[in-house]
């Protein structure tokens, strides 16, 4: 039998804030991925996407709810979730005093990949990113494309089913942007379980499978982009999404 | 706990720090050339203040010699240093020419009180000098000794004329035996400034590493990278800290090492020409495990405590203004440690780094107290546990992990306790 | 400009917690030290007051030791002093040792200490009891430990004092007027007020404390404003609006002046309100002059070095990439900036003298005079202008920073990219630096019994493997690096001629110098002593002391020193730098200026006949002279001046000579700016 390799149920974070009291970030969040699927978490800044992944990556514990990935649940088994799991965000760098070589072989590594298919795994990972130019050249020194390609490579780097990229494109020029899609396109292809999140809706757009629309913590609608346009008769995402926003809206006042 | 697993985390540490050049160039450089180049500028300035002071003649004006005492001058003159010259001026104007400081002491003949009068030629003499001068005071001790040892040879010509036997007059004679040796001294001496050293220098070598491992991470970006690696908190903590205890350690022994072999030379201008007798031999080698073995507790201390700081702090600035009260509150007690009255007690040996200083210190002296040993050992050890279990803790706190903390230590704490009142 | 202070100030004042840490911990941290070390100072003294110390009789004599101990009693000095109390022991010696006991007083008739001297070999004047019928009173105490120093200083003290008034006794008895005491009776008058005494005390360390104070505070806002700003990206910000670096600089400079500046007030006011309040005593009746007047003329003293303090922190914090690494420099700078301010715990160290030269050295000293009532206007107006003009330097140095565009950016892969030869010029000073360092550490620390041994491994082996440690590393060409040409053949007799000529300049130049930095006559002694072994076959004298550091020395200074440096300056500054570079390998300071001499005109001779086999055989032919007429006998101190003339008059001549003849060095100051 297969797993579902992500799953939430009523997934929640309450933070204490001194001045604001108490916030709630996520609300009773139920999102699924399947395999080779690309699930896109769409919503503006401050809307609970990065919580809700970090979440998911075991760096933030939820305060109620579940998650499982690969079956394994983020708060009984941390760890088993992280080797399962590769997270990319704009904020993960690297060690710049150290090559690519070694970073892929530190991160496969720590990440449990089986040791004696290791020096294989990274060789093949920098032939497939095109990374042989500079696979021994220092992080420093290497241009933001190529750190970015680094990055991703780092990301896969111990072959995990499930990828989570957390507004990857926000720090990118236009021709990065493409190739960072298009390299996700590749994993999906591969058999992953993606998690993307974005606010740009043209990306979601092009990118994702499926797509929830998450506001103030919540998720408003979750469902393919037919099924979404479909449901609010719109045909752009943009209008999608200020459909349901506003709605919230609304409702909230 | 994967012990692979750590090291590969550990490995990893080490290996970025060993490629930053500045690291290891200062760690290399500042034991390496600085304390020679110190060592060096200290030795020049001492030769030649030495050299200065032999070409000064200390001016010696004496005023009202009787000529009785004539040979007193002659005397004067041919001391050490001291040239000494008829002043023809008064003693308003003498004392002129000291505060100006063409002059160093005037020396005046005045007639003996009454009771002194009994004595036939008897005299007082009164030494004008400045007390803010080092000239000035040394040229009066000189001076003053002179005068000793001419009314030692006036008195003795006195008894030979009264006829007092030589023996039952001078009676019996005082002699000071020291029985510390010229080897004993000098360890007493490094006993004293070694301990010190070694806890400035471990402190020293934590700090960066401490702060660099931590809010350095945070600042390029590396830290969230790490955080959602598959290896469970706990290891990834334990790396971070042996990586830094390891640097602390190492380079507090690279810094003890450089410092031995310049510090024998420091004693030598404070104590003088004869300094080069009285340095002899150094640390004894029984000592070294001991030095060693200390030096390793210490950075183990040390990194668990900087690192529980450090770990607060988003950036390299924050994290030093938050680890710096610790530096000061390891360093203080081993300032008020370099009296050598402070004895090595048991109570002493429970209290964390300042038994490791009293340690090495008997070590370098040479006797190894063996209770205290076990002692210092145990609440070190315990010491150690209970830090790096609390910064374990510490680390796994996710307002910590994620960096969304406001304030320092002492802030989160307060949280915390709130926190718990609030589900209580 | 304005703006540009009043930016950085704000900056800083808005981050609470660097203030806290720079400024307010010092100002409560200082006192509260002072307090907790002057009440530990009390409780020892107060302990030491009611001490009662272990003291042990032993020797025939005893009896007569316990009469006189017991007999102290009566004397003053013990009496509110500490007691003594007697212990009955077996082994003294032991008991001494395990500390039982403090100290032991042993009593020896004449025969039985004559003895005792005969069988310990005691040496010193401890042997010459030159009368029959004196006993020998010794005591034998560790003065490793306080209470048996203590307890020995006390004791000796009291029997020397009943010792005095016995004879008094004795000599009245006989007839004489008065007791020792009233004789020849020494009253000192002290013309200097309480005041400058104090303010002399205080002025050994007011420097040093300050320094070290400003440095700490300064540094904060010095890496930040820098090092930070390029780390945050802001410094690029400020480059691209309409100021002039110099303005920057300066905008920054007084920002860090006004914090130092901030700094050294605070601790001034606080030190004299916890003085002043009678809070902390350390020293004893404290009372400074503070008229306005002092404060204002220390605040004057003060300004350089708070600029040249503000400079360093400064150039210090351009030459970081970021915060980081500006911190990691700061501990190296802030210990070279405090050392000089050391020169007043120097006791006989005057401002009267070369020191006058050495920036913030001379000013502290000056401070001390000032406090100690001691004005000397034109001596302390030379120290400001020194140091003055030593904050200057450094402040167009960090102006030129600012100017270097790999600063700016951060960027410092140029360096990076460069490899072997390339990378040589800029690394050279490095590596002679870490030499200095490790033959420093070597002479100290490794005495050989044969000075033979010390030279071949001391010279002969570290400026041997040096140059081949960096011709291998950079992997120079061995024939440019080292020089191996040949010159024309007119040189060699310029060199026949000026080796000897240049020995007896060198004599005259020794002598010149003692008068700016005179030589301590032991340490010229020593130096002679250990310089020519007797007893020693003649080659090798040749060998050791002439060929060997001929070769060697030559290989590293005028060999892969003058390569290395060779592109950086013109042909004068050239010799002058690796002269100088040369002269302070020979560490004693009185030697430095002669041999900075030699070095000047041995490289001089290799950049005129771009070879180094004339310098090799120059210096050789002036190190066999040397030894030759050390051994001989013959003294040349350098007093005879026609001798001195004359030799300047060879030596010039003989340079000519290889002028004429010169083959000049390839490629120098080309790689210089003007």
């Amino acid at each position: 039998m297969s797993v579902v390799p992500v799953r939430t149920e009523a997934l929640s974070k309450v933070f204490y804030d001194e001045s604001r009291g108490e916030v709630r970030a996520v609300d009773s969040v139920d999102i699924t991925c399947s395999p080779g699927e690309i699930f896109g978490l769409l919503g503006a800044n401050g809307a609970g996407k990065t919580t809700t992944l970090r979440m998911l990556s075991t760096v933030l514990r939820p305060t109620s709810g579940q998650a499982w990935l690969m079956g394994h649940e983020v708060r009984d088994a941390p760890e088993r979730v992280r080797e399962n799991l590769g997270f990319y965000s704009a904020s993960t760098a690297l060690y710049p005093k150290i090559t690519p070589r070694e970073t892929l072989r530190f991160f496969a590594r720590v990440n449990r990949y089986p040791r004696r298919r290791i020096e294989a795994r990274v060789d093949e990972l920098i032939e497939r990113f095109s990374l042989e130019s500079y696979a021994d050249t220092r992080v420093e020194k290497l241009s933001g494309g190529m750190k970015q390609k680094v990055s991703i490579a780092r990301t896969v780097a111990h072959d995990p089913p499930v990828l989570i990229f957390d507004e990857p494109t926000v720090a990118l020029d236009v021709l990065n942007a493409i190739e960072l899609r298009e390299i996700i396109a590749r994993l999906r292809s591969e058999g992953k379980a993606i998690l993307f999140s974005t606010h740009v809706m043209s990306e979601a757009e092009q990118l994702c499978d499926r797509i929830g629309i998450i506001h103030h913590g919540a998720i408003l609608a979750t469902g393919t982009l037919d099924q979404l346009r479909e449901a609010t008769g719109r045909h752009y995402l943009e209008e999608v999404f200020v459909h349901y926003a506003g709605m919230r809206g609304k409702i909230g006042t | 706990m994967e012990l692979r697993q750590i090291w590969t985390l550990y490995v990893h540490e080490l290996r970025s720090a060993l490629r930053e050049r500045s690291i290891v160039v200062f760690s290399i450089i500042i034991p390496l050339v600085l304390y020679p180049g110190l060592l060096w500028a200290g030795l020049a300035a001492f030769s030649f203040v030495e050299g200065q002071a032999e070409r000064i003649a200390l001016e010696v004006g004496v005023h009202g010699l009787p000529d009785r005492h004539q040979s007193l001058l002659d005397t004067l003159d041919v001391a050490d240093r001291l040239s000494a010259q008829e002043w023809v001026g008064s003693s308003e104007e003498g004392r002129e020419e000291i505060s100006r400081g063409g002059l160093d002491v005037l020396v005046e003949f005045v007639p003996p009180d009454d009771e002194g009068g009994a004595l036939e030629h008897n005299f007082r003499l009164r030494i004008t000098y400045h007390g803010a001068r080092d000239r000035s005071r040394t040229a009066r001790e000189a001076v003053e000794s002179v005068v000793d040892s001419y009314r030692e040879g006036w008195i003795d010509e006195a008894r030979q004329e009264l006829g007092v036997d030589a023996a039952v007059w001078a009676d019996f004679r005082v002699i000071q035996d020291d029985l510390t040796t010229a080897e004993e001294g000098t360890r007493f001496l490094l006993g004293l400034m070694v301990p010190f050293l070694t806890l400035i220098v471990v402190a020293l070598a934590t700090f960066y590493p401490a702060i660099d491992a931590t809010a350095g991470e945070r600042e390029r970006g590396t830290w969230e990278t790490l955080m959602t690696v598959a290896a469970p908190r706990a290891n990834v903590a334990t790396a971070k800290y042996l990586y830094v205890a390891t640097l602390g350690a190492v380079g507090g022994l690279l810094n003890m090492i450089a410092l031995t072999l310049s510090l024998r030379w420091i004693f030598q201008p404070v104590l003088g020409a004869e300094g080069q007798d009285m340095i002899q031999g150094g640390i004894p080698l029984g000592a070294f495990p001991i030095i060693a073995a200390g030096t390793v507790l210490l950075g183990l201390f040390v990194a668990a405590g900087m690192l529980i700081f450090a770990v607060f702090a988003r950036n390299f600035k924050e994290g030093q203004s938050m680890v710096t009260p610790f530096y000061i509150a390891v360093i203080l007690p081993a300032i008020f440690l370099q009296s050598p009255d402070i004895e090595f007690t048991t109570a002493l040996a429970l209290a964390p780094v300042v038994n490791v200083a009293l340690l090495i210190r008997e070590a370098i002296m040479g006797s190894i107290p063996p209770l205290q040993s076990a002692l210092t050992l145990g609440s070190m050890a315990v010491c150690v546990a209970l830090s790096v279990v609390f910064a374990q803790w510490v680390m796994r706190r996710e307002e910590v992990l994620v960096g969304s903390q406001r304030g320092g230590l002492g802030g989160f704490l307060r949280r915390r306790v709130r926190g718990r009142r609030r589900e209580a | 400009m304005r703006t540009l202070v009043a930016l950085e100030l704000r900056t800083l004042l808005r981050d609470p917690r660097t203030v806290l840490m720079s400024v307010v911990l010092p100002v409560v941290l200082i006192p509260a030290l002072l307090l907790i070390g002057s009440q530990i100072e009390d409780r020892r003294a107060e302990r030491a007051e009611q001490r009662t110390f272990q003291l042990a009789l032993v020797g025939e004599e005893s009896q007569f030791a316990a009469e006189l101990v017991e007999s102290l009693r009566d004397v003053r000095a013990v009496e509110d002093g500490p007691g003594f109390r007697l212990v009955e022991i077996g082994n003294p010696r032991e008991a001494l040792d395990a500390g039982s006991i403090d100290l032991y007083l042993e009593a020896f008739s004449t025969e039985e200490w004559r003895e005792l001297v005969e069988a310990e070999g005691i040496e010193g004047d401890a042997i010459s009891p030159d009368l029959d019928g004196i006993r020998v009173l010794r005591i034998s105490y560790h003065s490793t430990r306080t209470a048996s120093r203590e307890g020995a200083e006390r004791l000796s003290e009291s029997l020397l004092d009943r010792h005095r008034t016995r004879r008094d006794s004795i000599l009245v008895q006989a007839g004489f007027a008065v007791p020792s005491y009233q004789v020849a009776v020494v009253e000192g008058v002290d013309v200097a007020s309480e005041r400058q005494v104090q303010g002399a005390r205080l002025g050994r360390y007011l420097t040093l404390i300050l320094l070290g104070l400003m440095v700490l505070g300064g540094s904060v806002v010095a890496t930040d404003t820098l090092a930070g700003e390029k780390e945050r990206g802001t410094l690029a910000t400020l480059l691209t609006s309409a100021v002039s670096r110099t303005e920057i600089v300066a905008g920054k400079l007084l920002a860090v002046m006004g914090v130092a500046l901030a700094i050294a007030l605070v601790q001034l006011v606080n030190l004299w309100v916890f003085l002043g309040t009678g809070l902390i005593d350390p020293l004893q009746g404290f009372a400074v002059d503070v008229s306005p007047g002092l404060v204002a003329a220390l605040l004057l003293l003060y300004l350089p070095v708070v600029a040249l303090v503000a400079g360093v922190l400064l150039v210090t914090s351009a030459h970081a990439n970021s915060y980081k690494e500006a911190q990691l420099y700061l501990m190296p700078v802030l210990l070279v900036l405090v050392t000089p301010a050391m020169a007043p715990l120097m006791p006989g160290l005057s401002l009267q003298s070369a020191a006058v030269l050495i920036p913030i050295a001379n000013l502290s000293l000056g401070v001390r005079d000032l406090l100690a009532g001691n004005l000397q206007l034109a001596w302390l107006a030379a120290a400001w202008l020194v140091t003055a003009g030593a904050a200057a330097w450094v402040t167009t140095r960090s102006v030129q920073a600012l100017h270097d565009e790999g600063l700016v950016t951060g960027d410092t892969s140029r360096e990076d990219s460069l490899e072997g030869p390339e990378l040589f010029p800029k690394r050279i000073l490095r590596w002679i630096l870490v030499l200095w360092a490790i033959k420093l550490l070597l002479e100290l620390n490794l005495r050989f019994e044969d000075i033979r041994m010390g030279i071949l491994l001391g010279v002969g082996l570290v400026f041997l493997a040096f140059p081949l440690l960096m011709i291998r590393r950079f992997r120079l060409d061995p024939v440019e690096a080292l020089a191996l040409r040949f010159p024309r053949p007119g040189v060699w007799a310029g060199v026949a001629l000026g080796a000897p000529a240049g020995l007896v300049a060198a004599g005259t130049v020794l002598h010149l110098m003692d008068f700016v930095v005179p030589v301590p006559t032991e340490a010229l002694e020593s130096f002679g002593q250990a310089l020519v072994p007797d007893e020693v076959p003649v080659w090798h004298l040749v060998l050791l002391f002439a060929i060997v550091p001929g070769i060697t020395e030559e290989l590293t200074f005028r060999g892969v020193l003058l390569h290395g440096l060779r592109r950086r300056f013109g042909g004068v500054a050239l010799a002058l730098v690796v002269g100088m570079i040369f002269g302070l390998f020979h560490y004693e300071l009185f030697r430095i200026p002669v041999t900075t001499f030699l070095g000047v005109i041995l490289t001089a001779v290799a950049l005129l006949t771009g070879s180094i086999l004339p310098a090799i055989a120059w210096h050789t032919l002036h190190n066999g002279l040397a030894a030759y007429l050390a051994t001989s006998g013959i003294e040349f101190g350098g007093e005879e001046w026609l001798w001195g003339a004359g030799s300047f008059l060879i030596l010039a001549l003989a340079l000519w000579i290889i002028w004429v003849c010169r083959t000049p060095y390839p490629g120098v100051g080309e790689g210089s700016e003007g």
